[in-house]
């Protein structure tokens, strides 16, 4: 095959490129880094989630190997993209071509995470309807217009949380939108996902001795009531929407339809567990404590979201790398070619 | 109490006779391939067609297990399995289709294969055939039906370079236990060494079916990175699921490059393929029973 025709300085510069190239882009380094890549990844997934990418996904030597990898691929790209423009008056082949668009969307890719990764974050909020919090670092506040549950037809199956949300920066409203489950809001270059919901309850207290009663107070699945200046508080363990108690004793929930909504809570002492106890609706419990006799009454309950914040520059990117990689891998090996009949020998 | 969807008497008898009786099908012809491997040749056509057979009865409980659940049963250990099996025997029939008659030794080893998932989703205990309803999570059909649809191929095509992988280590142990010339055909290990296509020809096969498995793999992750970006809001989470999915794509991505650039050749190449099913297996099988993570969908 003859060389490129042009001027030989021309030629041996590109040549010494080429080299280099060819030196950073070497299949014995990607592959290498590849195998190194997978084995941690692997080992990594003994550990629990969190902890691996903690201590290992974004550890320095691994975010490491992957930029080493990433280099491996430009230099591969780059010196693919040198051979398939070193062949004038020769069209570039279909496989030459997918080859250079499979690396050049996994380096978008993966420039695409290292971006988002660098620049994006994620924050959680969330609340009741008629809460609001604020996502210090978007400069949004979210506010939580309301919240409804679909129940599916069958109702020991979690029901969808549909949570319309208006989203404001700087006191202005810059949309509204409604968020569940695999539907995100996108709104002023933010994805506000559905992460769960919980049930808050309203719980009233009253002095039998006096007579006073508090006004409703708020109470979600997690949080603590504190009852006397001693330490004593009511932990909100679980709410049963649908209580049953099992053959064992032990409180359950057939369904998440609340049509028979209890409290299961759990007495604490500076942090200690001294008792355990359920609380229906209207059925009031008496309970002693240093301050005298209180009585706990549930007045009523809603629901309650968790609405993840992000921001991922990196995202398009990152998809637009994957979609080139997987065209340039259809054109690459050979798939587009099928459905002809040959007897399969190796040419 | 388990939620379970409810499913009319008829239904229930049409769903599972025809899953028992395309099972006893793909055993039937699981039967034939070896016969025909090991030099019954007029097998290799009844093989072939009753093959062809289980799939239609297969994709007959498809249909009716469709019916039954009013969604593509594509969710759980049961119903990915059967669709795989499904994909697998689809896709060694359309190698087979433009491959014949050498193809046909395929046939054996890719039995086996189809014979263990049958296996796996009729005799483990873990897995059910209960009619469950989808969770929230997975109720977004579009995206469901691609990201399993995409798994199932890619491991289909994995599976079937396994069986090709499987019969290069066999022709290789028949050559050399085979006694050196002799009438062809005289005996089995001679009929089959006569009717295995060369090593060479088999690792094209393997390269095609491993070809195939990794484009859609990656199809697989890509869509699957789009969902969880819907459903969780990152399209990547390090989910054990996820990590093994890219371990194998990792494996096959290696041993593209180790054939088509390194110019990797022979008994390497085959490891290099053994190595990508076993771990795609674990992806499948091991992560789900073994390493907690999000996708524990049943």
């Amino acid at each position: 095959m003859p060389d490129a025709p042009g001027p030989p300085a021309r030629r041996r510069s590109l040549d010494a490129v080429a080299g280099a190239l060819r030196r950073l882009g070497s299949m014995r380094m990607g592959i290498v880094l590849l195998a190194f890549l997978a084995m941690t990844s692997a080992l990594a997934t003994l550990h629990p989630m969190e902890r691996a990418i903690r201590d290992i996904y974004t550890s320095w030597w691994y975010l490491g190997a992957a930029g080493l990898l990433a280099a491996n691929l430009l230099a591969c790209s780059a010196a693919r993209l040198l051979a398939l423009i070193r062949r004038p008056g020769r069209p570039p082949a279909a496989g030459g071509c997918g080859s250079f668009a499979t690396h050049v969307g996994l380096l978008v890719l993966l420039a695409g995470a290292a971006v988002g990764g660098a620049t994006g974050f994620r924050a959680s909020g969330g609340g009741t309807a008629g809460d609001s919090f604020a996502v210090t670092r978007a400069g949004l506040t979210i506010a939580i217009e309301s919240v409804d549950l679909e129940y599916l037809a069958d109702q020991r199956l979690r029901p969808i949380a549909r949570t319309r949300i208006a989203v404001s920066r700087d006191g202005q409203v810059i949309g509204h939108d409604v968020v569940s489950i695999n539907f995100p809001a996108r709104v002023g270059g933010f994805s506000i996902n559905h992460q769960t919901f919980l049930w808050a309850v309203h719980l009233v207290v009253e002095d039998p001795a006096t007579g006073e009663r508090s006004t409703p107070m708020r109470l979600v699945e997690g949080e603590s009531l504190p009852l006397d200046g001693e330490g004593l508080a009511l932990h909100f363990e679980a709410f049963l929407p649908d209580f049953f108690l099992a053959p064992g004793g032990e409180p359950v929930s057939l369904s998440y339809y609340p049509a028979r909504p209890v409290l299961a809570g759990r007495l604490t002492r500076r942090g200690r567990t001294i008792g355990r106890g359920l609380l229906g609706m209207d059925r009031p419990e008496t309970i002693v404590t240093r301050d005298g006799e209180r009585r706990l009454e549930l007045v009523g309950f809603e629901n309650a979201v968790v609405l993840q914040v992000a921001r991922d520059v990196g995202r398009p990117y990152v998809f637009g790398g994957a979609v080139l990689m997987l065209a340039g891998l259809y054109l690459s090996l050979g798939v587009a070619k099928g459905g002809k009949r040959d007897n399969g020998a190796p040419a | 109490m388990e939620p379970l969807l409810e499913v009319t008497p008829a239904g229930w008898w049409v769903e599972t006779g025809l899953f028992y009786v395309a099972l006893g099908a793909y055993l039937t012809a699981g039967f034939g391939y070896g016969w025909n491997l090991l030099g019954r040749r007029e097998w290799g056509v009844v093989a072939s067609a009753t093959l062809r057979g289980a799939m239609l009865l297969h994709a007959g409980f498809l249909i009716a297990r469709w019916a039954n659940l009013g969604r593509v049963p594509l969710v759980g250990h049961y119903e990915f399995g059967n669709f795989l099996i499904w994909v697998l025997a689809l896709a060694y029939l359309r190698a087979e289709r433009r491959r014949l008659p050498g193809y046909r030794a395929v046939g054996a080893t890719v039995s086996l294969f189809l014979a263990a998932y049958i296996a796996y989703i009729t005799l483990f205990p873990m897995v059910s055939s209960l009619h469950r309803p989808l969770p929230p999570v997975l109720r977004y059909p579009l995206w469901l039906n691609i990201h399993v649809t995409t798994s199932a191929l890619g491991y289909a095509g994995f599976s079937l370079a396994m069986a090709v992988a499987l019969l290069w280590l066999v022709r290789e142990r028949l050559a050399s236990a085979a006694p050196a010339g002799g009438a062809p055909s005289t005996t089995p290990i001679r009929a089959a060494l006569d009717f295995i296509p060369d090593s060479a020809t088999l690792e094209h096969y393997m390269h095609e079916a491993a070809t195939f498995g990794f484009l859609w793999h990656t199809a697989m992750i890509i869509s699957g990175g789009i969902w969880a970006d819907a459903a969780w809001g990152r399209y990547w989470g390090w989910d054990p699921k996820e990590t093994w999915s890219l371990v194998t794509w990792v494996v096959f991505a290696i041993y593209l490059h180790a054939r088509l650039t390194r110019g990797w050749r022979g008994r390497n190449t085959v490891y290099l393929v053994i190595l990508g099913w076993a771990v795609m297996l674990f992806t499948w099988l091991g992560v789900a029973y073994l390493l907690p993570g999000i996708h524990a969908f049943g």
